[in-house]
Order: structure tokens, then sequence, then C-alpha cells
């Protein structure tokens, strides 16, 4: 009997260090990303993006959307892309084999016709079936690719193979970018001069109940459903405190694959989008950052942290769900095609310090998560739980959780103070309240479903989303 | 035994095992950080909203105050009776600093879009109103992104007298500062303004480049520099920048000069000076171009193929036969894209026919374009 309350012992005070490891960590990244926001801040205030417009030193920049069955907002989502402001850009929208009438909607909405165009296969891909340019030279900026089906990496890859241009901008098609992002991503490219900046991550927000107006962000209103709200605080906690902090180590480990701009060249020469994983978006950053160490070039991957891109959040719990395996399975299966990196001192802080910080409070979190759960059931089952551990560490988890992302609000309030309405805050708060009961069982189900699907090889393809469309405000 | 409940928590605290006093001991430090936040969150969000509220009052205040001051007519018989007004009006609310940054941001914004008189008018009121002295204060300050502000502040006012202060900062070691001082030496300084490039000691970045070439676009009376002395500097980024300069202005420069630059260690230097040719139309520079084309990276044989592609003749032919044969897929095409305009149909599919194209796909490309 002695040996097993030693085991539930040392139990009790493993589950205790992980969670306190959790709360240190994330109160650095809160620490390190208050110094980054403060350092962007200061440095971007006097920066003028009015010139970058009319120079003819601005860099060549392609927008690749992959799009699969998009046939209802198609139309209305390349307007939205081809109202940026930026000059030297155009965009290539990838069909990749929708079975819907995306193609013929696009021929004849664009005015297209079939161009002879040669493709330079840098990157093996599904066959392309045709290559459209419009006949309207208001539209010269948009050539659409229609291919074979092959999942989002491998229209990424043909994206990839078709753009001349040195950068390019790999956005989901329904993701609606502010008409100064592609300005503000492409400028960290250009500032350095000791290092190759290989890619720029954005931030990602939230559009559901937002007014849109011919493709435009007109007023950002804050949805009424728990859901979405849920996935707002989520979003503003992952993306102003988490990836800023890991900007400033420069130690990104992904990109949002709904809009990052990358250096075609090196992701190419890295190999392109990997077609056998659901997480092709932080798989490919994971192997240019290893393809730039291995070569021993000096780069990074940057941040900015501006609201530049809004997309559709699933309002449902059933899509939400969905989404988050395929994230859990992306993560999963990145870290184990790069498991050579794991404290691999070769990779510096990125073996050190961003792969294993991935491992243990990324990949693992859910499972150590459930397992705390089912350790504490068991217990009480048995009748060996010591009720004020298990309480205490239940509320002190809670508290945690409820501060962090009372911090990210007040980050965003500091910064681009989105949410403007007096009573906005209050129900974010409130939000923030609720969450951790009514909003993340739902995405530790879905992480311990990624991993069961993983481990039983579940396939899965184009992640589905069944779209409400944006823009219809509340 | 009746206890209060801080004698309960208490004791509760004592009776228990250490990782429960660890907890216990999280907890309150965490609840107490989370009413501090909340706490600064909302009072935060009020004062934003109320600072929202006054500023655009003020703005709107002063905005309709200077306007009225910029078109005050100085045929009208009171005229000094309402400018002395408005002015002391305007020195009264300078003494706070937010009313004083709302001022300071109105005039900077009316200077931009406006030229003429009334600019110069702003200027002198910029003087009038003593705003001058606070951005020259900035000058002084310990932390970079003050001194910017200040730098910013008197370059939107046109004041000149800053420019031994801004050439000292053109080579700091701080990026910031050292780019808003160069950029100020191109927006002011029309002869000379491009100076400080001769002995710079960091290089320039792209976005840097980018912003000084604005600027220079922008400054009508600006002056080109003695190109030729930056073409030998050993900073590579002054090269590089020179060489747009040159593109820009359609400098000329010396064969010996531009035989040196295709030479260059630097890729990106032997590429731009490879598309000058091109765009300048140097015939003569042809055999160097050919000459150097082993020694290139891929991008830089890609110029020289579409550099030949505008300036070829016949005696170009035999280069670019050779390099359709090139096992680079880009290579080859372009290469064999410029010999079908050189060529007539017939001599390019003759040449075609002796060739041993390495990728067949950009070869039926290419024939598909002549049939």
């Amino acid at each position: 009997m002695l040996i097993f309350d030693y085991i539930l012992a040392t139990f009790d005070w493993l589950f205790l260090v992980y969670a306190g490891s959790v709360f240190l960590s994330y109160i650095a990244l809160i620490i390190l990303s208050g110094i980054e926001t403060i350092n962007y801040f200061r440095k971007n205030s006097f920066v003028n993006y009015k010139d970058i417009l009319s120079s003819p030193m601005a860099p060549s920049i392609s927008i690749i959307a992959p799009a699969y069955n998009e046939g209802l907002n198609i139309v209305d989502n390349v307007r939205s892309l081809l109202s940026s402001h930026y000059v030297n850009y155009e965009v290539i929208i990838v069909n990749d084999g929708s079975k819907d009438d995306s193609m013929e909607r696009l021929i004849a909405a664009y005015d297209l016709e079939k161009v002879n165009y040669l493709i330079d296969y840098q990157i093996p891909t599904q066959k392309v079936r045709g290559i459209y340019k419009s006949k309207n030279p208001a539209f010269e900026k948009l050539m659409i690719v229609d291919k074979e089906n092959g999942g989002k990496a491998d229209a990424l890859n043909t994206g990839l193979n078709i753009s001349n241009n040195r950068y390019v901008a790999c956005i989901d098609v329904d993701c609606l970018l502010v008409e100064d992002s592609l300005q503000k991503m492409i400028k960290p490219f250009m500032e350095f001069t000791d290092k190759k900046v290989i890619a720029t991550g954005g931030v990602i927000r939230i559009a559901n109940s937002c007014e849109i107006k011919d493709g435009k962000l007109i007023k950002v209103n804050l949805p009424k459903k728990l859901i979405e709200r849920a996935q707002i605080l989520e979003y503003i906690r992952a993306f102003l405190l988490g990836r800023m902090a890991w900007s400033r180590l420069n130690g990104l480990l992904v990109i949002s694959g709904a809009f990052g701009i990358f250096d075609r060249k090196v992701a190419i020469d890295a190999g392109g989008y990997d077609t056998n994983t659901v997480g092709e978006d932080m798989e490919i950053i994971v192997r240019m950052r290893k393809f730039m160490q291995d070569q021993n070039l000096p780069y990074k991957v940057a941040y900015i942290p501006d609201p530049l891109c809004w997309t559709e959040a699933p309002d449902n719990y059933k899509i939400l769900t969905s989404q988050r395996n395929r994230w859990a399975r992306g993560t999963i299966e990145t870290l184990k095609m790069h498991k050579d990196i794991c404290f691999n001192p070769k990779y510096k802080s990125f073996g050190m310090l961003s792969y294993p910080f991935w491992l243990i409070y990324e990949r693992m979190a859910p499972l150590i998560e459930v397992a705390g759960i089912l350790y504490f059931v068991v217990l009480i089952s048995i009748g060996k739980v010591h009720v004020g551990f298990a309480l205490a560490f239940f509320v002190a988890a809670y508290l945690f959780s409820v501060l962090f992302s009372i911090v990210a609000l007040l980050t965003e309030d500091l910064t681009y103070h989105q949410y403007k309405k007096k009573e906005d805050i209050f129900k974010l708060v409130l939000t923030a309240l609720l969450e951790p009961f009514v909003f993340h069982p739902f995405m530790l189900w879905a992480g311990v479903k990624g991993n069961i699907d993983k481990m039983t090889g579940k396939k899965i393809g184009w992640g589905t989303m069944t779209r409400k469309g944006l823009g219809s405000g509340d | 035994m009746n206890l209060t409940p801080f004698e309960w928590i208490v004791e509760l605290y004592h009776e228990s095992p250490l990782k429960v006093k660890y907890l216990l001991g999280s907890i309150v430090v965490l609840l107490f950080l989370c009413l501090l936040t909340l706490t600064v969150l909302v009072s935060l969000r009020m004062k934003l909203y109320n600072r929202r509220n006054k500023t655009s009052f003020l703005r709107a205040k002063y905005e309709e105050l200077l306007i009225t001051l910029l078109y005050l007519d100085e045929e009208d018989f009171d005229y000094q009776v309402q400018k002395d007004e408005i002015v002391n009006e305007l020195k009264i609310a300078i003494k706070s600093k937010a009313e004083r940054n709302i001022i300071k941001d109105l005039l900077i914004g009316l200077l931009r879009d406006i030229s003429g008189d009334m600019a110069t008018q702003i200027q002198e009121l910029f003087h009038e109103l003593g705003l001058v002295k606070y951005s020259l204060k900035k000058l002084k300050s310990r932390k970079w992104y003050i001194k910017i502000q200040g730098i910013r502040e008197l370059t939107e006012m046109q004041e000149r007298s800053i420019q031994g202060y801004v050439f000292g900062l053109v080579n700091h070691n701080n990026t910031l500062l050292r780019s808003e001082a160069q950029l100020t030496m191109v927006r002011l300084f029309e002869y000379g303004g491009l100076g400080f490039l001769i002995d710079l000691k960091y290089p320039v970045s792209e976005w840097q480049q980018l912003q000084l070439m604005a600027s220079i676009q922008n400054n009508v009376e600006f002056v080109l520099p003695q190109i030729k002395d930056l073409l030998k500097s050993k900073n590579i980024t002054v090269i590089q920048f020179s060489l747009k300069l040159v593109q820009f202005f359609n400098h000329i420069i010396e064969p010996e000069e531009i035989k040196r630059l295709i030479k260059h260690r630097d890729p990106q230097i032997r590429k731009q000076t490879i598309d000058i040719i091109g765009e300048m139309g140097l015939f003569d520079m042809k055999p160097y171009l050919k000459e150097s084309y082993v020694a290139l990276t891929k991008e830089g044989k890609l110029s020289v193929i579409n550099t030949l592609a505008q300036l070829g003749s016949e005696e170009d032919v035999t280069f670019l036969t050779a390099s359709s044969e090139d096992v680079d897929f880009k290579i080859s095409l372009q290469a064999m894209l410029a010999l079908k305009d050189l060529l007539t149909q017939e001599e390019f599919k003759k040449e075609m026919g002796s060739l041993h194209v390495k990728n067949e796909r950009a070869l039926e490309f290419v024939m598909d374009q002549v049939c």
C-alpha cells in the first residue's frame, strides 16, 4: 500500500511540475511579447508605407490562393484579392480540381481565355489542365490555374512553379486582405542586411459578424455566439502574445496557412510544400529553417502583428473540432518528420528551444491534460483522491487561463484596439471566464482525436468548411 | 469551534501538504493578478474612450482655428487683431503636451497637402508658436525614437539649420536613427544630399534604398552627386544603390567602369550592370558580357541572355545557340526565345534542328510559337 501511495505522490508531483512549467513558460512568453510589441511600435511608427506604392524598386509578389469547391464565393474572393494597393503583384488562383462550378464562374466573371504557358516543374505536382488569363486589361494581374486534384499543398506547389516573382504570398482564397497588407508584409524582407528573411507571417483575425463591402472590411463587430467569441480570444492570445514572443526569439515554427509571404527561391530550394501532411503550413517553415541552418546561412522568420488578414471562423462545434483535429495532426506529423532537430545543438535555439517547446507544450499538452483528468477520475473512484489538491489544482489552472486571456485583451486594447464598443470588453472578459468550461473541452477532444486519427492512419483531404460568406454583419 | 473564513483558509493552508501549499499560494497570486489586470483593462478602456472623444473634439477645434488663421485676409482692417487672437489661443494650448501634439500633427498634415505661400505660412507659424523649440529639444533626448520624432518634425518644417547635427548621425550605430538622418539629408539638401554615401560605414538596406529613392523623386531640386566616386565605394550596398540611381536618371557611365563592374565580386552588382547595358543599349559592351558569362550566377546568366535578346545581332547567334543547350530549364528557354526573335522562321527551325536541347518541353513550347 505504501508503494502505491508513493507512486500516487510521484504522479501528483509530475502533474504539478508540468503545470508549473507551463505557467512559467507562458509568463516568459507574455514578457517577451511585451518587449517585442513595444519594439515593433517604436520601430514602425515612423514608417511611410506610401513610398513603396509608387516605387519602381518595390519587389514583385505573386499571391497564390488555392481553391477547392469554393464556387459560392470565389468571384467575390478574387475581386477582394485584386484590390490591394500594392503595385508590383499578380494573383494566381489555383483551382485544385474542384468538383463544383468554380472554373465556369471564374471564366464568366473575369472573361478568361486559355493561354500558352510553359511551367518549369521545379517541384513535382499533379498535371495542370490549363492556364487562363483575362481578356479584360483591368484584370491583367489575374492568372487562373486549372489542375488535377492533389490537395492544398500540391496546389501551392503549382503556384510556386508558375510564379516568376521573387516573393510569394500564400493565402486562403476566402481570406480578406487589408489593402496595405502586402507593403507591410514585404518590408521585413527588405530591411535586413545581415540575414536573409525567408518568410513573414501575418496575423489572422476573425471576420464573423464584421461589416464587409466590396471585399473591404468596413467595421469590426464582435459576434454574438460564444463559440466565435472564444475563437477571437484564442486568436488574440496566439497572435499577439505567443507568436510575438517567438518572433522576438526568432523561433517561429509556424506561419498561418491563411496568410504568409515566402522567399520563393528558398521555398523551392527547400523542396516546396509537403503533400503528405495536413500541416503543410507548419512543415514548410520547419523545413525552410532546417535548410538554412544546414547551410549555415543567417536567416529570420519575421512576423507582423498588424491585423492584415481577416477570415471566417467555424460557427459550430462539428466544423471547429474537425479543423482543430487537422491542426493537431499537422503538428504531430511535422514534429515527427523533423524529430532529428529536437535537442540537437546543431540547430541552436531552433532545436534547443522552439522545437522542444512545441513538442512538450503544444503536441503533448492535450494528451497530458486528458491523462491528468483521467488520473483524478481514477483516484476519486478508488477513494484515494486528495480533495484539497485536486480542487486547488483545477482552480489554479483555471485562474491562469483567465489571466492569460485578460493579458491578451489588455495587449489588444493597448495596440490595435479593434473592438471599440464599450460593451465589447465586458463580453470578451465574460468569454475568458466561460471559455475553459464551454470551449476548451472541445479543443481538448479535437487534440486527442487528432492523435487517435493519426495513430489509426485515418485519411483526410482538403479541410471542408461550410461557408456562410463574409460581410453579413450582425 | 467557530472560525472566520480567513481563519479557515489559514488553518487549511497550515494543515495541507507541501504540494497543496504551493497551489494555494499560486491561487492567491493568480487571483490578485487577475483582479489587477482586469482593473487595468477596464480603466484603460474607459481612458481610451474618453481620450478618443477629447482628442477628436480638440482636433476639430484646432483644425478650424488653424484654417481660419491661414485664410485670414491681410487686407481686412482687423487682420492683425484676429491673427493675434488666434495665435495667442494656440500659444496657450501648446503648453499642454496633448494639445501641443494635436496642433503639431495638424500643421504637419496641412503642410503635406499644400505648397507655395501657404506652406511657408505654416512653417512660419510653427516657429511663431514656439513648436520648433520643442522639436529641437527632442534632438537632445537620449532615446533614439524621440530623436527621430524631432528630426522628422523639423524636416517636415524644412528646418535646414539642423544639417550639421543630422550629418553627424548618418553613421550612427542605431539603424533607425541613421536611416532617418540619411533621409533628412536627401529631403532637405538638394546639393550634397547624398554626399554621406561616400563615407558610409553601414550597409544601406533595400528598404532604406527604396525610401531614399522616393525622397529623391519627391525633391524636384535634387542634384545627382558624382556617381563615379560612389561606384568605387567599398560598401557594396552603396554601389547597388548608385546603379539604381544610374538607371533612374539614365546617367552615362564610362565603359571602363562598366567593364570593372561586370566583374565585381557581388552577384547583385554584376546583374544590375548587365541590366543597365541592355536598358541603355550599350552595344559595345556585348563582348564583355559573353566573356564574363561563365562566372555568373543563374540570375546573372539570365540577365545576359535577356540583354542579348534586346541588343542581339547575327554575331550573337552562336552564343545563344550554345546557351540553348544549357541544362537549366530557364536559361535554355530564354536563349531559344531570344534566338527566335533574332532569326527568321526558316533559320530558326534549321538552327533548332541541329541542337541538342536537354529540355524537350521547352523546345516544343518555342517551336509551337514559331509554327
